[in-house]
Order: C-alpha cells, then sequence, then structure tokens
C-alpha cells in the first residue's frame, strides 16, 4: 500500500480549486501527485488527511471529484481506479465524508 | 489638537516594478527600453486626474464627511454604508476629502478594510485623490484606529503594533499562508496549545479567499482585485473580531450571473429576486446546480454552517443590497449597495 500524506508530501495549507488561482490548490494535487502515483502501479493507496491546517470545499472537490471527472475524461475505468483509494481522516472524520460525497457526485453527474 | 491630525496619502500613480520574467522575455535591449518607456509614462487619465483634483482644491471645493458615532456594519448598517457610498462617490469626483472621524465612538473593522480597499484600488488605477482626516476623540476607538495596521496604509506618524491585533493583510490569489498565519493570531491570542484544533477557521476563511479569488471578480487580472482581512483580540470580551473582504462584483451578482436557469426554477420569472433573496439562497446552499458545472456552489453553504458553532458569538456577510445574518439566515436590505462582499465576526475561545 503507498501512502499519501497531504501534509506532509503537498502541502500544510492546501486552498482553492485550480493552479492558476494559487499554490497548493486542488487541481495541483490531483494533477501532480495523487493521478501519477494511481497510474504508477496498481497498489493500493491511502490518503492520509490529518496534520493540515483544514480544506476549502474547493480543493477536496477539485481534487477527489475532479480525479472522477479526469478519469471519465481520459476514459479510463473510474471504478477500477478509485476503488484502490482509502481515505483517514482521524482529527475531522468530514474531511473524509466530502472527499467521499465529491467522487459520488462526480461519478453520478 | 494639531497632534491628532493625520494626512490620508494622496494616490501616487502606477509605480512599476521591473519584473524579471519581462525582461527575460525581450527580444533585444533596444526593445526593452523602449517598452519600459512607454511604460513609464504616466496615463492621460492621471494627468487630468489630478488636475481636477488640485483645481478643486484650489476652488475651495472640500466636503467634510462625518460618519455616525456607531460606524458599524453590524451595528448600524444603513448610515455605515451610505457614508461608506458617499466617499466612494465623492473621492470619484475628485473632491478632496475631510473624513473628521472624531465624534466616532465605535469603528468596526469591516469599514477600515473598506476605506483601505478604496484608496488601494484608486492608486493602483493610477487615479488621483486627497483625504485628510483626524483620529476619534474616544480613547477606545483610538486606540482601535492606531493599533489596527490601518494607518500603515495611509500617511502617518501614528502607525503602532499591538499584539492584540492582526494587521490588514491583502492578498490577490488563494493563499493558504495568511490564511494560516491569522489561525497562528487566533490560537496566540487564545492561548491555544500547538494541537489545539483550528480547522474551522481554515476551512471557512479557504472559503472566502477561494470564492473571491475564483468567482468575485470578471477578471481576475483586474487591477485592485484583492481580497483584504484584518483581526483584533478584545481582553474586555475575551473575543477575536475577524473581517474579510473583497471589493468584486458581490455574491447577488454572481449569482444573477451564474445561475440563471435556477433562479428561473426558484423565482417566479416576473419576479425579479432581491439581493437579499439571492444572498440568503446562496447562503443556504440553493444554487449548488450551476449548468454544466454541478459541482460547485458549495462553499458558502459551509461558511454558514460554520457560522451555527457555538463559538461563533455572530457572523454577518454584506453584499449588494443585503446583508445576512448567518447565524440565522435573516436578510435586510440597506437603503444603498455596498461594492463587493465584507465578511464579520467574532469567535470565542473554545
Amino acid at each position: 500500500m503507498k501512502i499519501i500524506n497531504i501534509a506532509k508530501d503537498f502541502s500544510k495549507f492546501p486552498i482553492g480549486r485550480n493552479r492558476e488561482d494559487g499554490e497548493s490548490s486542488g487541481e495541483e494535487f490531483r494533477d501532480s501527485l495523487l493521478f501519477p502515483i494511481l497510474l504508477d502501479s496498481d497498489d493500493e493507496i491511502l490518503i492520509d488527511m490529518d496534520g493540515t491546517e483544514g480544506y476549502g470545499n474547493s480543493f477536496i472537490e477539485e481534487a477527489f471529484g475532479g480525479l472522477v471527472r479526469k478519469l471519465k475524461k481520459e476514459k479510463m475505468p473510474v471504478e477500477r481506479y478509485i476503488s484502490r483509494l482509502t481515505f483517514k481522516s482521524v482529527v475531522n472524520p468530514k474531511y473524509k465524508e466530502k472527499a467521499l460525497d465529491a467522487i459520488n457526485n462526480a461519478k453520478n453527474s | 489638537m494639531r497632534n491628532n491630525v493625520l494626512k490620508i496619502n494622496r494616490g501616487t500613480g502606477n509605480k512599476h516594478k521591473k519584473n524579471k520574467k519581462q525582461i527575460e522575455n525581450r527580444r533585444s535591449i533596444a526593445m526593452f527600453f523602449k517598452r519600459l518607456k512607454r511604460k513609464n509614462k504616466k496615463p492621460a487619465t492621471q494627468t487630468k486626474s489630478k488636475k481636477t483634483l488640485l483645481a478643486n482644491k484650489a476652488k475651495g471645493k472640500n466636503i467634510t464627511i462625518v460618519p455616525p458615532p456607531v460606524w458599524s456594519f453590524i451595528n448600524n448598517p444603513d448610515e455605515t454604508i451610505s457614508v461608506l457610498s458617499q466617499l466612494n462617490e465623492k473621492i470619484r469626483c475628485k473632491t478632496p476629502i475631510q473624513l473628521d472621524i472624531s465624534k466616532c465612538t465605535q469603528i468596526c473593522p469591516g469599514v477600515l478594510l473598506h476605506i483601505v480597499a478604496l484608496m488601494r484600488n484608486l492608486r493602483q488605477k493610477g487615479v488621483e485623490y486627497s483625504i485628510t482626516g483626524n483620529l476619534p476623540k474616544a480613547e477606545a476607538c483610538k486606540k482601535y484606529v492606531l493599533n489596527s495596521g490601518f494607518l500603515g496604509y495611509v500617511k502617518s506618524n501614528k502607525l503602532s503594533f499591538n499584539e492584540h491585533y492582526f494587521g490588514l493583510k491583502t492578498g490577490r490569489n488563494n493563499d493558504g499562508k495568511i490564511v494560516a498565519e491569522l489561525l497562528q493570531f487566533i490560537r496566540k491570542s487564545f492561548k491555544y496549545d500547538d494541537n489545539k484544533n483550528t480547522q474551522e477557521e481554515y476551512d471557512a476563511l479557504a472559503e472566502m479567499v477561494a470564492n473571491s479569488t475564483e468567482h468575485a471578480y470578471k477578471n481576475k487580472s483586474d487591477i485592485g482585485s484583492e481580497w483584504l482581512a484584518i483581526a483584533y483580540y478584545s481582553e474586555r470580551r475575551a473575543e477575536i473580531d475577524i473581517a474579510f473582504l473583497d471589493t468584486g462584483v458581490g455574491i447577488p451578482a454572481t449569482v444573477k450571473l451564474n445561475y440563471r436557469d435556477r433562479l428561473s426554477a426558484l423565482y417566479n420569472l416576473t419576479l425579479k429576486p432581491s439581493d437579499s433573496e439571492l444572498l440568503r439562497s446562496s447562503f443556504k446552499g440553493d444554487f449548488r446546480t450551476k449548468t454544466g458545472e454541478k459541482w460547485r456552489g458549495r462553499g458558502l453553504k459551509d461558511i454558514s454552517k460554520y457560522a451555527t458553532n457555538s463559538w461563533v458569538s455572530k457572523m454577518f456577510s454584506f453584499s449588494g443590497q443585503a446583508f445576512c445574518n448567518l447565524k440565522t439566515l435573516e436578510v435586510s436590505e440597506p437603503s444603498k449597495k455596498i461594492t463587493g462582499t465584507v465578511y464579520i465576526w467574532s469567535i470565542k475561545k473554545r
């Protein structure tokens, strides 16, 4: 299993949706870290959301909902990739819920 | 009395900083100097602006604006917005202004942010203006203005800093580090240990910053498209007052632009929804479905959800011609519009 600790591997201050609007955006996390790791092997990936200052809704939605949209756009099997993701958010469980929500909404839209 | 007078500075025009990237991209040194010369040439409007300002000064066309004693968005919204609107209007007419705040007993952080935003906006656009002013006579109010960081944005020798103030900060994009600095101020003021969770504050502020950066301005590269934040710790109340402002199009206008289809479904087409209805609906989360982008528009609902936390003693948003109590989602309409969006709230120690 591979572990992505957002605070250590990406940023303690994740914020915003798009790369053009500033550093540490959901798009940057998705495209520069999550997506390449997802393609790199068939391992399960644990996304550790603890340790950051927090998350805006835009970041979570673009990172995870945006991942589903990206997979769809690339005509890749969404379920096969997404089923390998698990989330850990002990300090604030709502972040895990939001990430799963974003994924489900993007799948259904 | 003389010591009590501070001069709020006049616009200084465009200050051009050499941008390394730009320089690298220039084809030749000659081209570079040619362009630099062209860039440094003051725009015609600036000269005209200065001339008009000087002419108005010479003719003695100064006006004195006297804000109400309680110059506060929360405690006196109608008069507060009305005076800010007058200030905005007169300053743009190149009328030299004397801002007499000597009788003010209360000035809210949102007002200070608004004045600074107005001046920064004009300065960045190279528009000449002149405001002179004084300080409040009421000691607490005077102390508040002196320590808020406001005077750092005007020409004054009275600048002072105090650990109870998170000096006024500005940003142009999604900058989580400034948000984190504000959290650090909250932790320090409330004497929280390092492990204390302030993620709820971060999430709310991150949403405000993201909304400002992504939705408030029609053109993100426009001059003046920035956000401002300020905070103050009141020992007496054991509360921190925070204000956040952008000078964009405002939430009701964004909703009108982005959610036309949804609006038709929510409201009878023959009736034009008021700004207050739009503001309340936005914070309720009614505008989550933007045609083609079903995943957008949840941030405002998250902000109003944050307001319901027990440690948030009050939280308001002012935008367009409306203001909303975010704890109760009650809305009202002042007689004048406000430029952009202001959030003002107070938090207690958890």
